[in-house]
């Protein structure tokens, strides 16, 4: 008899231990640890990032070729301007 | 990209601005293809100038190229490495801000795409949406510019900090 009830409890904290565990992880993928919430937390803004409705930084830099400035400051009031920003590799 | 550039060049500008490699050969990140190619960690500008230069060239692009100076200074003021988009209201505020990196890329070119077909379309910008953040300071990037080593154009030889007049 005593030995029925040890081994009811056993069976009863395996589940509850297989419950908490299960909660456990699906709160941690919604965190993003999981494979896919590393994924999303990729394409999450980082603190200090620019963000819309934010000044863009102006700046002067010069042409491929070298033979030209260009001041994105000089595009006020001017035209909108798409940065692409990138290397080959 | 390119494509974008030819649809709307007429009403908007648009720079690639050349930063640092993100998987050159030398490098941890490195790809096969930087290494067929030699592209290696730029050591002076002339070397981000000839990578740039290849970029231009084998993909046949005609989009106007900006080399950021070897402090990065551009590329750090907008924590752009390894690649991202941005676009820059008449008024200076950014109206797409992509999230850095191959990931936050396709989606920003979705976002540039439907905010030019939009500006085309009403001749004037989009607004804002609600949730957009503050403008903020009014930051002015201090960069070297460099002449190419290999350019015989005196004009290039000038400097951001003044010196050029």
């Amino acid at each position: 008899m005593k030995l029925k009830h040890v081994f009811s409890a056993g069976i009863l904290l395996a589940f509850l231990g297989s419950a908490i565990l299960a909660q456990q992880g699906q709160q941690g993928n919604r965190q993003g640890r999981g494979r896919g919430g590393q994924r999303q937390n990729r394409m999450e803004h980082r603190p200090g990032d620019l963000r819309i409705g934010q000044m863009a930084p102006t700046f002067e830099l010069s042409s491929l070729d070298g033979k030209s400035k260009y001041d994105l400051l000089k595009m006020r009031g001017e035209k909108p301007v798409v940065l692409f920003f990138g290397s080959y590799t | 990209m390119e494509k974008m550039y030819q649809d709307y060049k007429d009403i908007v500008d648009f720079q690639l601005v050349y930063i640092k490699e993100a998987h050159a050969a030398d490098s941890n990140w490195s790809v096969d293809y930087a290494k067929d190619l030699g592209i290696t960690e730029h050591d002076n500008h002339l070397e981000r100038c000839t990578a740039a230069d290849m970029l231009f060239k084998d993909k046949a692009l005609s989009i106007p190229f900006l080399v950021d100076d070897m402090k990065d200074a551009v590329n750090g003021a907008y924590k752009a490495f390894p690649d991202r988009i941005f676009l820059v209201r008449k008024d200076g505020r950014l109206a797409v801000a992509a999230t850095r990196g191959p990931w936050g890329f396709s989606p920003a070119l979705t976002q540039v795409a439907t905010w030019l077909a939009e500006y085309r379309k009403n001749g004037k910008e989009p607004d804002l949406p609600k949730d957009a953040k503050e403008a903020g300071e009014d930051v002015r990037v201090v960069t070297k510019l460099e002449k190419r080593a290999d350019s015989t154009d005196k004009a290039a030889t000038k400097s951001a900090d003044g010196e050029d007049g």
